[in-house]
This record gives C-alpha cells, structure tokens and sequence, in this order.
C-alpha cells in the first residue's frame, strides 16, 4: 500500500552526545491515517509516529516529556502544538540554551501542503513556522507523497545522489530534510512489516542497523544512507515501483549530527558478521517486525531492541534461517533453524499487489453490423426500425499495480438492446426484437498518461442470455430464451479524482461478438458490434 | 356468329391510364404477401388448386411459411393488376426447396387458365428467390401460380409481388388474344374479334365499357342461340358476354334477354344497367293480381318471384327463398354471388378491390328453385 510520506529534519545547533551535551531537545511527533477528497485511509502513519515518538526517548536523547506525539491532528491542533513548540524552544533560546527540534510528519500531503484529512496545512506555513522558532538544529523528516518537493526549503540544497557526503557540510548549526520520497513519487505503506517503508527502515536504522562506523551513535547521514538503500531496496519490487528518499542539508560548522545513540540502548541483538541475506526481527510472541534490513557479509551489525525473545529469520535462497534470540543477545547462526522458504511470506511483499476496486457504469450506442440473422430478417422482408443498439454495462473490477500500470480482473454485466425489426400485414405487423444480457469475468489494465488521465483497455469472456420477443399478425406473442457466448474488448481514456472524490469519467469505445441468438434455420444472432459512450465509476482503496 | 366491331382510337388508351389507378396495394399486387394470413388451414389471400398444403413455421415458429405437401400441389392468386399500374413486376419469395422438389411459378396473364410463362424455383435452402416479369401491353390481370411436383419438400415464404422498374431489356410476356371479358380499345386486340359495349359489370375501370365478347347482345347470334352471359372465366374480367343456348339459363341465373332464360323472363332495369336476372314475373299480372317482387335484396337483386316471402307457393312454383313456398321448401341450388351478381364459388372468385382483398362470395337464396 502506497501512501504520502514527507520528511523534513531541521537541525538547529550541533549535536554531541545526547545523554551528556546540556542541550535543549523538542520533538514534534504527528501521523495522520486521515484521507482527504480522492485521499484513501492510511493504515499506519498514526502507528509510525508512535514508534517514531518511542524510540526519540528510548534512544534519541529525548525525554518523554519533550516528545509531544499528535495523531489526526485538524490544522488548527497542529498549528497550536507547533506554537507551543515554538514557545518551549523561543524560552530555552531565552534561557541560552542550545536547542534542537525534531519534527515528523507522516501521513498524505501534497507538493504544496500536508493534508490533514479534509483540511490541509500548507508547507510554506510549516516550514514559516518550525524555522521561525530559531532552533539550534531543526531536523524535519517529512513521511509523505511528494516529500522532497519539501526541497524547496529555503536554503536548503538537494543531495545530487546517495554517494553524497553530507559530512563535510554537518559542522554547524541549521536545516536538515529528510524525505521519504522525491517530489514526484508516492510514498508507500507495508502490510507485511506494517509500517511506512521509509519511517520502518529510518528507525530500524536509527536502532543500529544504520552505524555504519560502529560508534554507536547513527548520525543524519548515517540515517540518511541506511533508510535509502533499503527503502530503495524493499520498495522497487512493488507494484509502485522504486521509492528515493532524499535528504537536504543547510549546515554550518563541524561534527556529525547524531539522530540515534543505539549503544546507550538497554538490549539489542547482534547480527554476526557472517551472516549475509535478507534479515527480520520480530518479537517471538507478537511476531511483530521489528527490523527488516538487507544484511551484507562482513561486519556485524547490533540492532537496538527492547529485552525480550525474538527470531531473527534471514532469507538465503529458498531457505530460511530462524534463530532464537534473547536481547541482549547476539544471534548464532549454529542455533538456526534452516527451513524451506514459504511463499506465504511473500505476502503483502510481491511486486503485484491488490490495490483498488473499481465500480463501472457506463451506457453507450452503436451501430450495428449486418450478420446472417440479420440479413435473414431483410430476406423475410423485415424491416429496422433504425435506431441504434445501446449498451449498459455494470463491473466490479480489482485492480494490481506496477508503477504506473495497472492490471486488474472484473466481473461485469452487458446489457444490449437490439434494433426492432417489423414487417406489415393486414392485421397487426409481425415484430421482432431482442435483448442479450452478458456476464462475465475480464482483464483490464491500465496506464497512467497523467496522474488523473489513464488509458484503459478490457477484454472480457462471457455467458451471453438473449431473450426474443416476437408478436405475430393476431398479436400473439412469442418469447425465447437463447444462450452462447460472448467476448469483447474495449479502450479508452478515464478522468480520475472528479471534483475531488474517488469517481471517475470514462470516455470509451468497445467491440463485442459472440452467437448468442439462433433462430429455427441456424442463423446466429451477433448481439454486439462497436459501441462508444460514457462511463462512470468509483475508485475505492489505496492507489498510493 | 355474326361479329360486330366498335372501333375505339387512341385516345381512349390515355383516358383509361388516368381514370385506372390504384389497382394495386402500394405497389404491391398481390395480398398475403407473407403467408400470414390462414383461415382455419387454408391461406386466405390464395386459392389451393390440387394437393395439400400446411402452415409451417420459418425462421421463427410464428413467421409462417406455407408447405406444399405431396407431389402435386398448387396454390394460385389473382392480382387485378393492369397495364395502367406497369408493366414490370418483381416476384420475390423465400425458398426451402429440396433437389427432388420441382417448384414452378406459372403466370397466366389475364387470368384466363392459359400460362403464358413458367419459371422454375431452382432448389435452395432458405434463400430469397425473384422473377422479373415484363408483360406487354394491354393485360387485365394475371394469375400467379404456385405449383410443387416431386416428393421433396418445398416451403415458400414472404411471397411479394410488386411493381418494379427493373424489366428494362427482358423480353416481354406477349398475351395470347385477349379473352372474352377482357376490356379493350380495339378489336384486334379480342381473340373473339369483337369489341363491344358490355352489359355485364366490368371489374377494372374502363370508360367506354367496352369489352371482348362472343357476341353483341344488340345483334344476337345466328343458329337460334341469344346472345347471353356466360361463365366468369377470371375475377378480373367482365363476365363474358356470349352466344348461349335459348332458354338455357335457370331462375336467379345473370342474363341478357328474355330467350336466355328458362322462364322466359330476364328482368333488367330500364335503361340496361348491368346484366338481368331470369325471374318467374315481371308485373302482378302474372302472379294472378298477387305481388311481384325479388325474392332477395341481399349482394345483387333475386329473381322476381310472386309473393316473395309470403310462403305463398304452392309445390312446383318457382321460388328463390324457402320463405317464398308454403312447404316452407324451396328445391334448387344454392345461388352464391359476389357482390357484382356474378356466380362464385370462393371469395377468390370475386373481384378484387383496390387494397387486394377479394369480394365476399356468399349464398344469396336458391338457383333454379321450385316451391316441393
């Protein structure tokens, strides 16, 4: 599940060691799961800013009391808190105290504004906001489509690339923005580690997957490189596709900025040096994830986690090694269990994933074609009444994503009304009409040309019910019931997000044959031919 | 027999156009197109000849075609089409016929029981079929017919029969001469050689009434026979004016003259409108000072009888009505006309009017009738 993730860290003022620098630290922590117009609910954003707002105390430096964590906050609470926030740090400013500010937002957003729900704070006001404050070092991590439109930062430069070494400019006091993805791409959710990929990979880093010199302390950078390699990593098999998180600095001065201090941490578990493949930690009872990180050969890498029992599964293969640990503890590769990899633990990981259900309505006209049913009716001297057929067309369709294609399966009902067909007698005129009624599963697939305009195409097989009607010169009529089989195929382009909300406009043509009606000498009847017309439908579940 | 011509000239032909339209039904000159309409078993717009026929579904059950059963069948239509409505006709059909079928379409120009041209329905299977009929003029009419030799089975459908402009080039159907009842301009036109004022009804408009004829009913015939009416040889024509045998014709029967009835009495207007009636009375005077009147006003006037209804009629009397007889028994045979007075056996036998659906054929008293 993809959702808007955006990150800004503004670090004001230089960071030494937490436990021991008299420095001032405030964190304002938010999540929102809130869906706006054309937004769907977020699942997790409310629970990273929890897990954000935890491990700040457990190993950020930050005392409970100045960690202020806000779910589903309207703009108006979150304006308030940001005020609040302001004046704790314009009194330690006051007091001459260094000060630093931790801000994190995770929930939908927009290149222009956070969105907040049905309401929305626009970026140019937040960043007014935190900057004003004059902290000493302002880090912002922004979780959110589109965060790194949070580039705009004044004074704020883009990193050109992860081989960036923000090192050289970390030696002062300033601005840092951490985003989860660039200012053109969609952050996404996981259901399997049920989290954010970037906030889930941003702590595991900051628990110590990320030290990458081992000093015990995971600095920005040290953040930075972790979270990028490995929300990279983790998200170019979904369906959305790769996902950049971006990071900009405005620093002066000397000295890393340290986010994390996993050393000070009252457990962790170690991952040899030795062991090599993709490695989850999960609580043994819970089974909840605690970090999922690719571990690479050579140095061991100590994870900081509350005590308690956990399995560290690495993924070799087609195998699995599950190791019972105990943190404090390190993991031991001889006390592994090695398994068969099950696919079921692919789930909710695949690079297909269910994304959206669609409900189509769509009416449209068409000429017909001449087939032998038809062209036995002119012989028997029947005429048409000339009208067009027309089309109604009902589906429930389930679509997967892959970046910006999608393709999906439906279940759909067609419903043509043939011409009427007449030829006079001295009494009352024969007439003829007819009706078939398909159903039937399909496959679409769709291609986003823009991100509100995509091009559809559907083929579809189906069970085709005709029904015949025919009223003799007395007047006396006549109905059948005919079935066959129908498939079609259809294309065009559909307007997304209408006014704001999860409907659509669909503007489309399809072809449709089959033999479905038969009459007494073996002709069949081609209920369909080329329609053109309207649709609309609704989009519901999360396309980001 | 003495003939004696009427010349009538050119002009008359360009009267006749102008005063002669509608004989067909939009363009359609036939009725029952579609073989839709059945009466009981039988079609109502076409007359079986020979054989059996049976009402079978089409393309759909309800769309009725018609089956000709057995080896010899034959169904037959008359379309009181002329020369004035055209001289091109497409016959169009729907056919199911099988190798061992032979399905012919006859055409008998003006209705006279001589075909003029056969045009054989090769075998198909459910295929529309159509003839291009290019007739030269005058005609009076032109009877289609329909006949089915073989074992195999023949199912026609949506028969039509319309005018057509497509007979450009297509040698034309030359009409033996024309027969008696038959109107015309000139007298080379009658195989009688003789074009005369008819005193029978015309069923087609013609605006001297003229028509070929036997025999000039002004002139009489020679060899003791009159000039008289005799049997209606087709719906389109007049019936035929010819030389009939002296008191040949029985009470109720059409006549000319007095002679040609058994009774001695034919009872005509004054002035002739139409042909007579043979009566037993034309005045009270031969019903001893009781009534004379007509023993039925139902379709054309009955033969006058004395005391007409009053059951009056002693055994041997002529009567027309069982009313008309004390016995309450009037011996004879049914007397069934078309509404022109002329005898009839089926609605088929009646003229047609202009939207193609024939006159009513029905019993109108008794023929030949004596009071038992």
């Amino acid at each position: 599940m993809a959702r808007p993730l955006l990150i800004a860290a503004a670090i004001a003022g230089s960071l030494g060691t937490a436990h021991a620098d008299p420095i001032a630290a405030h964190a304002l922590v938010v999540g929102s799961n809130a869906a706006g117009p054309g937004q769907t609910e977020l699942r997790y954003a409310e629970d990273d800013a929890r897990r954000v707002g935890a491990l700040l105390t457990e190993l950020g430096g930050y005392v409970p009391a100045s960690v202020d964590i806000v779910t589903r906050p309207t703009p108006a609470i979150l304006r308030d808190r940001l005020a609040k926030l302001g004046q704790r740090v314009a009194a330690d400013v006051a007091a001459g105290k260094q000060t630093r500010v931790f801000f994190y937002y995770s929930g939908h957003a927009r290149a222009t504004a956070i969105d907040l729900g049905f309401e929305a704070l626009p970026l140019a006001e937040l960043r007014q906001t935190l900057f004003s404050a004059n902290a000493t070092l302002t880090v912002v991590v922004l979780d959110a489509c589109q965060s790194g439109a949070f580039s705009r930062v004044k004074g704020a430069q883009p990193t050109a690339d992860f081989s960036y070494n923000s090192r050289h400019q970390l030696d002062a006091k300033g601005v840092a923005v951490l985003a989860s993805s660039t200012g053109s791409e969609l952050s996404q959710e996981s259901e399997q580690l049920k989290s954010s990929y970037f906030t889930h990979h941003l702590l595991v880093g900051m628990r110590g997957a990320g030290d990458a010199n081992s000093d015990g302390q995971v600095t920005v950078d040290e953040a930075y490189r972790y979270a990028y390699h490995q929300t990279l990593l983790a998200t170019s098999v979904t369906a959305v596709g790769g996902q950049h998180v971006t990071l900009e600095v405005d620093l002066k001065g000397h000295g890393e900025v340290a986010l994390s201090y996993p050393r000070a941490a009252t457990a962790s578990i170690e991952l040899p040096a030795n062991l090599e493949g993709k490695t989850l930690v999960q609580l043994k009872k819970a089974r909840t994830v605690v970090a999922e990180t690719h571990k690479a050969k050579g140095k061991a890498v100590r994870i900081a986690v509350a005590p308690g029992e956990y399995e560290v599964l690495v993924r070799q293969g087609d195998r699995m090694l599950r190791c019972p640990v105990v943190a404090p503890g390190h993991v031991e590769l001889g006390r592994c269990a090695n398994e068969a990899y099950l696919d079921g633990t692919r789930k909710g990981g695949t690079a297909l994933r269910p994304q959206w259900w669609e409900i189509d309505v769509s009416a449209m006209l068409g000429g017909n074609y001449r087939d032998g049913f038809e062209q036995r009716l002119l012989d028997f001297g029947y005429r048409e009444d000339g009208g067009p057929r027309g089309n109604l067309g009902l589906s429930v369709k389930r679509f997967w994503v892959m970046g910006r294609y999608s393709i999906g399966g439906f279940v759909g009902i067609e419903h043509v009304n043939g011409p009427g067909w007449a030829r006079e007698t001295e009494r009352e005129p024969l007439e003829f009409n007819w009706t078939s009624t398909t159903i039937g599963p399909g496959l679409s697939g769709h291609v986003h040309l823009t991100p509100r305009i995509a091009f559809n195409v559907d083929t579809t097989v189906g069970l085709g019910i005709g029904r015949t009607r025919f009223s003799d010169q007395d007047a006396a009529v006549t109905t059948e019931t005919h079935f066959g089989f129908v498939v079609g195929g259809g294309a065009g382009l559909a307007f997304e997000e209408l006014f704001g909300t999860h409907a659509e406009l669909k503007l489309a043509c399809k072809l449709m044959t089959g033999a479905v009606i038969r009459n007494d000498i073996g002709d069949s009847l081609d209920p369909g031919g080329l329609f053109c017309g309207l649709g609309v439908g609704y989009q519901y579940g999360a396309k980001r | 027999m003495k003939r004696i011509t009427h010349m009538v000239g050119p002009l008359v032909v360009a009267i006749l156009a102008a005063s002669q339209l509608g004989a067909t039904d939009c363009g359609q000159v036939i009725r029952d197109p579609g073989f839709d309409l059945w009466c009981g078993d039988s079609l109502c717009g076409w007359k079986l000849l020979r054989g059996d026929i049976e009402q079978v579904g089409t393309w759909h059950e309800a769309d009725s075609g018609v089956a000709f059963l057995g080896d010899n069948t034959a169904i037959q239509q008359v379309a009181p089409v002329n020369s004035n409505d055209g001289l091109c006709i497409k016959f169009s059909m729907v056919a199911n016929v099988e190798l061992d079928a032979e399905v012919f379409l006859h055409i008998d120009v003006e209705a006279d029981g001589t075909v003029e041209r056969s045009e054989r329905v090769a075998a198909t299977e459910w295929a529309p079929v159509a003839f291009l009929i290019h007739l030269a003029p005058p005609y009076d009419g032109i009877r289609f017919e329909l006949e089915k030799r073989g074992n195999g089975e023949a199912i026609l459908a949506n028969i039509g029969a319309e005018l057509s402009e497509d007979c450009a080039g297509l040698s034309q159907i030359e009409p033996e001469a024309r027969p008696n009842g038959a109107s015309c301009n000139e007298l080379t036109e009658c195989g009688s050689e003789l074009c005369v004022a008819s005193q029978t009804t015309i069923p087609v408009a013609s605006p001297f009434g003229t028509v070929c004829a036997g025999c000039d009913p002004a002139l009489g015939c020679i060899g003791g026979d009159v000039c008289g009416v005799g049997g209606a040889l087709s719906p389109v024509l007049a019936v035929p004016m010819i030389c009939v045998a002296p008191a040949s014709a029985e009470l109720a029967e059409q006549c000319l003259s007095d002679g040609e009835c058994g009774s001695g009495i034919c009872l005509r207007t004054t002035p002739p409108s139409g042909p007579g009636v043979c009566s037993a009375c034309k005045t009270s005077a031969e019903c001893g000072g009781e009534a004379c009147g007509p023993a039925w006003l139902a379709g054309s006037r009955g033969p006058n009888v004395c005391q007409p209804g009053e059951g009056a009629g002693i055994a041997g009397a002529p009567c027309g009505s069982n009313g008309d007889c004390a016995s309450g028994a009037c011996a004879g045979s049914d007397r069934k006309t078309c509404n022109d007075g002329r005898p009839c056996e089926t609605d088929t036998n009646c003229p047609v009017a202009n939207d193609l659906i024939p006159g009513t054929c029905s019993t109108v008293g008794v023929q030949g009738g004596t009071c038992t």
